[in-house]
């Protein structure tokens, strides 16, 4: 394959593992993030700082990224979890700038708004693949699963859930960790992609892709939300929109409210693509041409 | 020194004052963060640089850059929120919808006018003046009092008009409201265009402050902040939090350093949220099952 | 615990939303395998009642004591996972959702899986959701749905729309279930059927259960003992007999014969 298109099919990988995660969160519980390029911060710089300083290898390094994600998420899941979905959205989006704004500050051990160079290599298109598998894996399995179903269930009415004995609280912690996670991870394969970093790859308007990957594909819909990334992040290249940022960002903008004004549900609702899925339409259309005779 | 950080930070407060009550109005009666706050705000900023490049009349500027602002919010809740409005959608993603208009507001705006920063025209007689040894401007200190003016009439508005008494009760009960009779659709477009007023008079004073710029709207974030920090729901709360917002971040700024301005900020909002979520002034609503 | 034991006890119990009291002063006991009523005029306090029990709000003071054990201020879902069930006035199921899954998602806490086994779906995790499979085909069939299992639950009529929550509160295998107006909106062969329904499920899953309804007839027919509220006070106690020939009762509420 030609390297250009494969660098751009791995940098569609590697956001795909932020926005499978921001899916959980967002799509199958119902929380709504406006900071979540922030963890992808905290994990690209994590890994690259880890990498750099203590000089460990790629693999550990993105252990780092987790790990640092997951412990900041931990403390912002504590603190703003039990208050109303409002105060949750303008926390995350506060997060995402203070992250931000303390990475640009530590300047000796980040190179702060110069940015950051020479991260270690390691992120291929082959190990981002494998990860995608995986974690897609895990997510099909999570959401068949009890744990999976209590999370759609609190998304879809909160008190009912309460009464059915789901501790709501951990559950929200929970899928709010998974998306900490996965972003930190994404950030770090990204760090050791991009063999450079800077505060601004992980701005407001990078929350905001992340965002309308998840709702143009589809909120509760895993199909959806690869489809959705792997088009949001092709397109721009195939339409050769890439060189001016605003047209693109101005045009998510307009995406985004369209989509939730005319089909809250997104391109794909709540399906998913599965084996019933393809088969059935096929058999619908053959029975209909016999009735028709 | 310290007079003219405390005149500096309340007339930052001032401004994040008109924001916040905005904000809050909106708030209160809807029950939702409107994101798009902003762009009101930034239209206010660049009508009164585009007005005072053509006249110089200061006057003339402030009132084009209330009614703009007025105008664009208005138009945002008639376009964005009045359709989810209406079917009675789930507050989050009126949330959703604010933050995509305020992305493609913000990048329309580089769009048209470039992302490049837009000066005010120097306007003759804001040299500043001398108060009590201090050095302080005087365009400080005109902002300050337009904004004390103009809250004023605000709380005025709403304790003594009838459309104050309706905005008040809408925002303790929306549906009861509009069973006694009050047209409520009229009534949130009027207070988004309230609150985009208040926002673009805030705007055109940041203009002049510091320049016209596309992502000038960012500033309702420390709009937020005030709210939360007051207390979110109530008015005088927003006040309150914004001007111990402004003094507190001047001081900071001055006195630490500039960078540590922001992390403070929102570092003071998740802060609130954890120990005190309620605010200084806020209410504490239980939900009925 | 045997017959006359106390299941369910509420001990001056009262309720203040700023300056209105909504519940005052409630003493009321509930004994193991009873069928308690407690009816009242609109905004007698006797939903505030369900949620002081289920710990939606704690209550300004007072205590609730189940089976022994003090459960006041405790969260809603561990009430839940100690046996205590309710359904809701305003229907409250998970609308888009099929009928069998919002009866599958309240089996969960029989299934102890982690999330890990859950994620691995390991050999364990796919037996027990069998089982919660089993337990969920059990409820739906109690109350008559399981061939409408795939339906969306919130396309249902509404009288089976009171079945499904029904299902779905008993299927958290509850040793007390709080019913809210389980007949409102229905005619009288739907109260009728509804009758022989909560017995039937009362026996087959060993049941205590307080019901709060506008319907005489059916709370007449189903209750051990019935206790009337208004203003938020208890003003009378006893059985269906005692009830309908108290003066007090007459006075503030009956004739709401439907």
């Amino acid at each position: 394959m030609n390297s250009y298109w494969l660098g751009v099919s791995t940098l569609a990988g590697i956001y795909l593992i932020a926005t499978l995660g921001i899916s959980i969160l967002t799509g199958f519980t119902g929380l709504f993030s406006l900071g979540h390029a922030g963890f992808m911060c905290i994990g690209a710089y994590a890994s690259a700082v880890a990498t750099k300083m203590l000089g460990v290898p790629f693999y550990i390094g993105l252990i780092f990224s987790i790990i640092a994600s997951v412990i900041v998420g931990y403390f912002v899941g504590y603190a703003t979890l039990r208050l109303r979905g409002d105060y949750f959205v303008i926390t995350t989006f506060a997060l995402g700038e203070i992250v931000k704004l303390v990475i640009e500050n530590m300047v000796t051990i980040t190179g702060g708004a110069k940015g950051m160079p020479d991260v270690k290599p390691g992120t291929t298109f082959q190990v981002v693949l494998i990860l995608d598998i995986i974690v897609i894996l895990l997510l099909v399995n999570f959401l068949k699963s009890k744990y999976g179903r209590n999370c759609i269930a609190i998304r879809e009415e909160e008190m009912a859930a309460k009464i059915i004995g789901i501790d709501v609280m951990k559950y929200k912690m929970t899928a709010l960790l998974i998306s900490c996670a996965l972003c930190g991870l994404a950030g770090g394969l990204l760090a050791h992609y991009m063999h450079y970093l800077h505060p601004n790859m992980f701005n407001m308007a990078k929350s905001n892709e992340l965002i309308v990957m998840v709702i143009l594909g589809g909120q509760g819909s895993l199909t959806g939300t690869t489809v959705a990334t792997i088009a949001l992040v092709f397109l721009p290249e195939l339409l050769r929109i890439g060189a001016a940022q605003e047209w693109r960002m101005f045009a998510y903008g307009v995406l985004v409210v369209l989509i939730i004004v005319l089909k809250p549900s997104g391109l794909f609702g709540n399906r998913e693509l599965n084996l019933k899925g393809i088969v059935s339409p096929f058999k619908k259309l053959s029975s209909k041409t016999q009735g028709g005779k | 020194m310290l007079v003219q950080q405390i005149i500096t930070g309340l007339s930052v407060g001032g401004i994040y004052a008109l924001m916040a009550v905005g904000y809050s109005l909106i708030y209160s009666l809807l029950n939702f963060t409107n994101f798009a706050h902003g762009l009101a705000v930034t239209a206010g900023a660049y009508i009164g640089f585009f007005v005072l490049s053509r006249m110089s009349n200061l006057f003339i500027a402030l009132i084009m850059g209330i009614i703009v602002g007025g105008l664009v919010s208005s138009l945002i809740e008639t376009i964005a929120y009045r359709p989810m409005l209406n079917k009675n959608a789930k507050r989050i993603y009126l949330i959703i919808a604010g933050a995509g208009v305020s992305t493609a507001g913000e990048n329309l705006i580089i769009i048209l006018f470039t992302g490049r920063f837009k000066a005010y025209p120097n306007v003759s007689g804001l040299e500043p003046i001398k108060i009590l040894g201090a050095t302080i401007g005087k365009v400080d200190i005109i902002m300050l009092i337009a904004c004390i003016i103009t809250l004023i009439l605000v709380e005025v508005l709403l304790q003594k008009t009838k459309i104050g008494l309706a905005i008040r009760g809408a925002a303790f009960d929306l549906d009861v409201t509009s069973i006694m009779g009050v047209n409520v659709k009229q009534l949130i477009l009027f207070v988004f265009m309230l609150a985009g007023s208040l926002a673009g008079l805030s705007g055109y004073f940041l203009g002049m402050k510091y320049t016209a710029y596309p992502m000038l709207g960012q500033m309702t974030n420390k709009a937020f902040i005030s709210a939360v920090l007051g207390g979110l729901g109530s008015i005088q709360g927003a006040v309150v939090g914004s001007f111990l917002l402004g003094i507190s971040e001047t001081l900071i700024s001055a006195y630490i350093s500039s960078s540590m301005r922001d992390i403070f900020s929102f570092s003071i909002l998740i802060v609130v949220l954890i120990f005190r979520p309620n605010g200084i002034m806020g209410k504490n609503v239980e939900d009925k099952a | 615990m045997t017959i006359n034991d106390s299941m369910l006890s509420l001990n001056e119990l009262k309720k203040n939303f700023g300056g209105v009291t909504a519940v005052n002063n409630i003493d009321i006991d509930v004994k193991n395998g009873e069928i308690f009523g407690i009816i009242g005029p609109n905004g007698a306090g006797k939903t505030t009642i369900f949620n002081l029990i289920t710990g939606i709000y704690p209550p300004s003071e007072g205590k609730i004591i189940f089976s022994d054990e003090d459960i006041t201020s405790i969260p809603t879902h561990i009430i839940s996972q100690k046996g205590i069930s309710r359904t809701f006035q305003n229907i409250r199921l998970f609308e888009n959702l099929t009928v069998y899954n919002n009866i599958l998602i309240a089996c969960h806490h029989q299934a102890k899986y982690s999330i890990l086994s859950g994620a691995l779906r390991t050999k364990s995790c796919k037996m027990q959701e069998l089982e919660l499979a089993a337990e969920a085909e059990k409820a739906l069939r109690s109350v008559g749905l399981f061939d409408k299992k795939d339906f969306i639950a919130g396309k249902l009529p509404y009288g089976e729309q009171r079945k499904i929550e029904l299902a779905r509160a008993i299927a958290t295998k509850p040793k007390v279930l709080l019913l809210d107006e389980p007949a409102a909106g229905m005619n009288e062969n739907e109260s009728k059927e509804l009758i022989e329904l909560i017995r039937q499920i009362k026996d087959e899953y060993n049941l205590t259960i307080i019901i709060i309804d506008h319907h005489m007839d059916v709370i007449m027919s189903l209750c051990d003992k019935i206790a009337v509220l208004n203003f938020g006070q208890k003003i009378a106690m006893g059985t269906p007999m005692e009830i309908q020939n108290n003066e007090a009762v007459v006075e503030a509420y009956l004739g709401v014969d439907e």
